[in-house]
């Protein structure tokens, strides 16, 4: 299984408030959709065009609706525009599983770009006609190397009139997303190609510019160890039985940290450059992935889990990902790195936290791994509760 | 060097760790003691009833962001002069 990496951005024309361009995404747990929408027109005009059209999109094809039913509803719905008498706006639908099979339904926006080790992965497209638009289908494969970005117009278009007379013509982007060193995040792809267009367009851009740029990354088990283990004698064979275990080890909790130094019999540093007002720093312990404080950063982080499944939130929720504390780096590990969640509950009570007041007590712990684990699940991942 | 451990555990970072250790920070800066002490944070110190828990040398203190400059006078001042 994969982590579907995705980033998109715009550069809305000069002169306007509002982007003409719009992307919706939708987190399932088997798959991705993003429909890039380029409304007719620019401003607000073009704003609402583009608005509804991804947002019917997808909307409908999370639900599970057909292609067909979905334009029809889209051609149905857009408002008609006074001075042109249409209503029309252009889509590409590019729907991808988390095994790296990949789909794509281009309607009037310039072809997407799919690229595996800086060479161009042969597409065959199949021509359907829908409520009278022509779209292209098609079907195709992502691994870890695999480069996917959809544009609209405006990026190919960069430059006209200005720095280059035909524009920044599609085999010239497909050069320049080809050079792009093919470690790159979405993030930082989505951000090399819209500086380019930026630059192009010499600060003033003559139409809303939309890159939408996606990869897949491989995932792995993560082991998250929080809370000392209820019989203090066993600490020792547990911990070795977690160290032992397949995959990579999160520890989350101040006295777990320590239980888990002692038996590696290493030095347990933190790092204060993390620390926040609202959230501790993290630790540091050779060969383990993460270690943090427990019950607060996990709160956090599982505020973050919960945005990132949230439609309206995703996009805020993949900012905060890369952050540098412990709780967006923690979420990170489970939402981008993990496939399989093997969580290890210890059961002792900290005498101090049952405590009137102070409001986290061993239930609330209890509870609050709970949902952790099952937002974890609605991400798709197989989770494993051991309680030790 | 001596250090001084602020806990940066559950209940001490609820009861105020971060403003202790940019307290006790600034503290040291003014009274040019940067050379003499390091305020480090740590896990858990086990002692979660007295928190925020600050251990200097073999002793653990129970110091709250309104008690940080009496602890700083009373314990680091003090006895570095």
């Amino acid at each position: 299984m994969y982590f579907i990496d995705t980033s998109f951005d715009s550069l809305t024309k000069h002169g306007e408030e509002l982007c003409g361009d719009h992307v919706e995404q939708a987190r399932l747990r088997d798959s991705c959709i993003l429909v890039l929408s380029d409304g007719l027109g620019s401003g607000v005009k073009a704003n609402i065009l583009a608005t509804l059209t991804s947002k019917i999109a997808v909307t409908m094809l999370k639900e599970g609706s057909t292609l067909e039913e979905t334009i029809d509803t889209v051609v149905h719905t857009l408002p008609v525009c006074n001075e042109r008498h249409l209503a029309y706006s252009t889509f590409t639908i590019i729907k991808i599983y988390n095994d790296g099979r990949g789909y794509a339904a281009e309607f009037d926006n310039p072809f997407i770009f799919l690229i595996r080790n800086g060479e161009n992965v042969p597409i065959e497209r199949q021509k359907r006609i829908l409520n009278g638009k022509t779209i292209y289908e098609c079907s195709f494969t992502m691994d870890k190397d695999t480069l996917l970005v959809a544009v609209s117009d405006g990026v190919v278009h960069a430059g006209v009139g200005r720095s280059l007379d035909l524009g920044w013509q599609w085999e010239n982007v497909d050069e320049y997303i080809k050079s792009i060193d093919t470690s790159f995040s979405a993030l930082d792809i989505t951000g090399n190609v819209l500086e380019q267009c930026r630059r192009l367009y010499e600060d003033e851009a003559g139409d809303d510019t939309t890159v939408l740029s996606v990869k897949i990354k491989e995932q792995e088990t993560i082991n998250l160890f929080t809370g000392p283990p209820k019989n203090p004698a066993k600490d020792y064979d547990v911990i070795k039985e977690i160290l032992n275990a397949e995959g990579k080890i999160v520890v989350c909790g101040g006295t777990t940290a320590n239980i888990v130094a002692r038996s590696l019999g290493a030095e347990l540093d933190v790092d204060v450059s993390t620390m926040t007002q609202e959230l501790p720093p993290i630790g540091k312990i050779p060969g383990i992935e993460l270690v943090t404080e427990g019950v607060i950063t996990i709160n956090k982080a599982l505020d973050i889990m919960r945005e990132y499944i949230d439609p309206g939130k995703n996009a805020a929720a993949l900012k905060k990902l890369q952050d540098k504390n412990s709780a967006s780096m923690l979420a990170a590990i489970i939402i981008e790195r993990c496939e399989r969640l093997n969580l290890w509950i210890g059961q002792a009570v900290n005498p101090a936290h049952q405590n009137p007041q102070y409001p986290m007590d061993f239930h609330f712990k209890m509870q609050q791994l709970e949902e952790f684990a099952s937002v974890a699940r609605q991400m798709g991942k197989e989770v494993n509760i051991v309680y030790i | 060097m001596t250090d001084i451990q602020v806990c940066i555990g559950s209940v001490c970072h609820l009861k105020g760790s971060y403003d202790i250790i940019n307290k006790l920070n600034k503290l040291i800066t003014e009274n040019g003691l940067n050379d003499k002490y390091k305020v480090k944070a740590t896990f858990c110190l086990g002692n979660c009833t007295g928190a925020v828990c600050v251990k200097l040398g073999e002793e653990i203190y129970t110091v709250l962001p309104e008690t940080a400059d009496e602890f700083f006078l009373k314990n680091v001042k003090g006895s570095a002069e």
